[in-house]
């Protein structure tokens, strides 16, 4: 089982966008896919049009050897469950906060499921917290969607710096521009350079289209619906660039707790 | 993520599935995906194994996208192999169909049953939300209706149930049926005849020659697999029904026309005996992983030889069987008038007496018998002994329907455990003699001396095995005339042991 998360530091640049269709991608190609929610937003399970509940909520949830199973919903998708999210996951840091090694929580937590799925994808809330430290740990691949600025390329090497403080690898962060307005020179610019100049930004980038807000009355993946978009094949590059990393060996070697 | 579907029943039109959208739960929704048309082949043993432990196995499809299936008894797909079934016995199957069903078929060969097109729809309940709550496949084929399987998705069970019950209210029942046992005739291959129950007042002439009828109906329809060599059970099924036949004459040969079962009993023999050879040859070939394995290390290999010489020897008998199983002679026993036995009127009282009598004298001889061998008596009676116990055995099973199920089954438990050490006992000498000849033949051919070697210390283990039989026949005759296994006897037929 590997586990993919979509992940940052800001809010409405495109996690959850990301997380949706790459969910949906790996799926299809055959994976048995949970996508978990995070973020008591509960953006991802209501695209998927998932009653944003989960019994116990938060605390329940980190509880010692809480299975997960009793809270994962099928997705109108073949191969693709949701663990939705709960508006009690507000305080998801003060739940893990209380338990024994509370960075490796979510690790533990996931580990029954790998009989059941082969990949995991989390959708994550904006912050750095506990949280942001357990999605560090629990992943084999931290992709964070960066906007066109040079503001958000330093917030990501402060990140790649975090992470590495946490002990993993530099080639489990990774970056990969979102909202690219082809229209703009410097968003142009960037998405030409960077890729080059920076070792951890995929050159895979999703441009802003009306047809990704649109996944909010369609509530399914812009990849299901409007298959041959431009976002549907930017989403579909980006897939195939992390799962090109998934095969390659990236991520932590899995270590015992 | 699916779990097991739950199936719902047929209509034999197939008119519920439009109406299907209108008798869900408020406020849910049915949204068709596609509809797909296949030719599917159902397989089952020629004794319809699978189908009466609810699995059903099917391929559908053909070339590249060929797909064996394998559903069970809840309904849900529980292995799928890509492409078909080329060889049909249990070791052949795919791991994880042999793991659920490999015990089920036993010796037994997977046949067609079945053929049909068959419609899968696929369909897709939702909430007022447009969420997919469950699935449906509806299936139909021509002759045999439909059925609409609920597929519940994770996390949504109380929903599933929900539409369950709602499908259920509107008139459909579960049925665990498989559907090609719904197909018209000619489309499905026939079901074998069910034993006819013998009913206390009939009279003698009456019973025996219905068994008879239902026995040469067996003989009948194993024929054509024992001819093919689907399997090795055709041909013993046969042969049991043959023993059976034989039996029931010799039971109740005091009662009925000497000039009608003298000419019949002549027949049965004569069945009985041309298919020994092909018979004793299958035993050996089904014997022989074990013979092997009970050599030291690579001995057993060195037995090659003899499973070539076995096979073609076996190839042989087989044929000379198809002769025999294809002759006039074998038409006219199947096809035996019984209308002479029928109409045999013999005084003796009610069928149950009769029945209770006859098993209560079949009992005292093997209890006589068995109790005049010592450790010293020749291997020759043991085998007089297991006779006399075939004889018994034969005449409960034949018999069974007048008397109380649970008698029946404590006395043919009493009685079997004797059975299997006295069959043990002759099965290794029968088995030593015929590997001696083998071995003749192997030495007499170019087989070299390894093999030779081999086949000699295979004799030794029958024969370790005939001796360790031997030492325990006492004990098993003890426990078969102990007081407890005798009221076993008295409580079925009624009558005291003495
Ligand atoms: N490539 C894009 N083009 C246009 N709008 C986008 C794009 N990606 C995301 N959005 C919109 O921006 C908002 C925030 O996106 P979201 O994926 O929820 O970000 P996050 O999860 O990082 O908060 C949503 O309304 C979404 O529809
Ligand atoms: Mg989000």
């Amino acid at each position: 089982m590997k586990v993919v998360a979509c992940y940052g530091i800001k809010g409405g640049v495109g996690k959850t966008s990301a997380a949706v269709n790459l969910a949906y991608l790996w799926a299809k190609s055959g994976r048995r896919t949970l996508l978990w929610d995070l973020d008591p937003q509960a953006a991802a399970t209501f695209l998927f049009r998932v009653k944003p509940r989960v019994k116990g909520g938060a605390k329940g949830l980190v509880k010692a050897n809480n299975p997960l199973d009793a809270h994962l919903k099928a997705t109108d998708f073949e191969n693709l469950d949701l663990l939705p999210a709960d508006f009690s996951y507000r305080n998801l840091d003060l739940a893990l906060g209380s338990t024994a090694k509370p960075t490796r929580r979510l690790r533990r937590l996931l580990r029954p499921l790998a009989t059941r799925y082969d990949m995991v994808v989390l959708d994550c809330p904006p912050s750095v917290s506990l949280v942001s430290e357990n999605v560090l740990e629990a992943a084999d691949v931290v992709a964070v969607p960066l906007v066109p600025s040079t503001l958000s390329l330093r917030t990501f090497d402060q990140l790649a710096s975090f992470a590495e403080f946490r002990g993993r690898g530099s080639g489990q962060l990774v970056g990969f521009l979102s909202m690219v307005d082809r229209r703009r020179s410097m968003h142009r610019k960037l998405a030409e350079e960077l890729p080059g100049e920076h070792p951890n930004i995929l050159s895979a980038y999703i441009p802003a289209s009306s047809l990704v807000e649109r996944m909010g009355e369609e509530r399914a993946p812009v990849v299901t619906w409007a298959p041959r978009s431009a976002p549907a094949r930017s989403y579909r590059a980006l897939w195939a660039a992390l799962e090109n990393l998934l095969q390659s060996g990236a991520g932590p070697s899995p270590k015992e707790d | 993520m699916s779990d097991t579907p739950a199936s719902l029943g047929t209509a034999p039109d197939g008119s519920h599935i439009a109406d299907l959208g209108q008798i869900l739960p408020a406020g849910h929704g049915l949204v068709t995906a596609k509809s797909s048309r296949y030719r599917r082949i159902w397989l089952d043993t020629f004794d319809h194994r699978l189908a009466a432990s609810g699995f059903t196995l099917y391929q559908q499809g053909a070339g590249r996208s060929a797909r064996t299936f394998l559903v069970g008894p809840e309904g849900g797909v529980m292995a799928v192999f890509e492409g078909t079934l080329a060889k049909k016995m249990a070791g052949d199957l795919p791991k994880e169909m042999a793991k659920v069903i490999g015990k089920l078929l036993g010796l037994r060969a997977l046949l067609e049953v079945g053929r049909a097109a068959v419609t899968v729809t696929s369909a897709a309940v939702v909430d007022e939300l447009d969420k997919t709550i469950c699935r449906l496949w509806i299936e139909s084929a021509e002759g045999a209706g439909s059925r609409v399987s609920i597929v519940p998705l994770t996390g949504y069970q109380t929903e599933a149930d929900l539409v369950c019950s709602a499908v259920a209210a509107a008139g459909l029942s579960w049925s665990q049926r498989p559907m090609w046992l719904d197909l018209p005739e000619g489309s499905r291959h026939g079901d074998p005849p069910l034993r006819p129950t013998l009913v206390p007042e009939e009279r003698a002439g009456t019973a025996v020659a219905r068994l008879l009828a239902h026995l040469f109906a067996q003989i009948e329809l194993n024929a054509p697999g024992a001819i093919a060599r689907h399997d090795t059970e055709f041909l013993h099924d046969l042969r049991v029904a043959v023993r059976r036949g034989r039996s029931a004459l010799k039971l109740l040969s005091p009662l009925l026309p000497p000039d009608e079962i003298e000419p019949l009993a002549a027949e049965l023999k004569w069945l009985g005996d041309v298919t020994t050879a092909a018979r004793d040859l299958d035993v050996q070939l089904l014997q022989l992983p074990l013979v092997r394995s009970s050599l030291p290390s690579h001995w057993g290999n060195q037995l090659d030889p003899l499973a070539d010489l076995l096979a073609h020897k076996r190839r042989q008998s087989h044929k000379k069987l198809a002769q025999h199983l294809s002759s006039e002679r074998f038409w006219g026993l199947v096809g035996w008038d019984l209308g002479p036995l029928q109409a045999a009127e013999p005084d003796c009282g009610s069928l149950e007496d009769l029945a209770a009598g006859i098993i209560a004298s079949a009992h005292r001889r093997v209890l006589r018998r068995g109790g005049q061998i010592g450790d010293d008596s020749p291997p020759e009676s043991l085998h007089s002994l297991r006779k006399r116990c075939k004889e018994l055995r034969y005449a409960i099973e034949f018999f069974s329907d007048l008397f109380d199920p649970a008698a029946v089954a404590t006395a043919i438990k009493e009685l079997k455990v004797l059975q299997d050490n006295l069959g043990e006992h002759q099965d290794a000498e029968v088995h030593a003699a015929m590997l001696a000849k083998l071995g003749e033949e192997l030495y007499a051919s170019d087989a070299g001396p390894g093999a030779i070697l081999a086949t000699g210390m295979a004799i030794a283990a029958m024969a370790e095995r005939q001796a360790v039989a031997r030492s325990g026949f006492h004990e098993y005759f003890v426990r078969f005339s102990r007081p407890a296994a005798r009221a076993a006897f008295a409580s079925l037929t009624g009558r005291p042991v003495r």
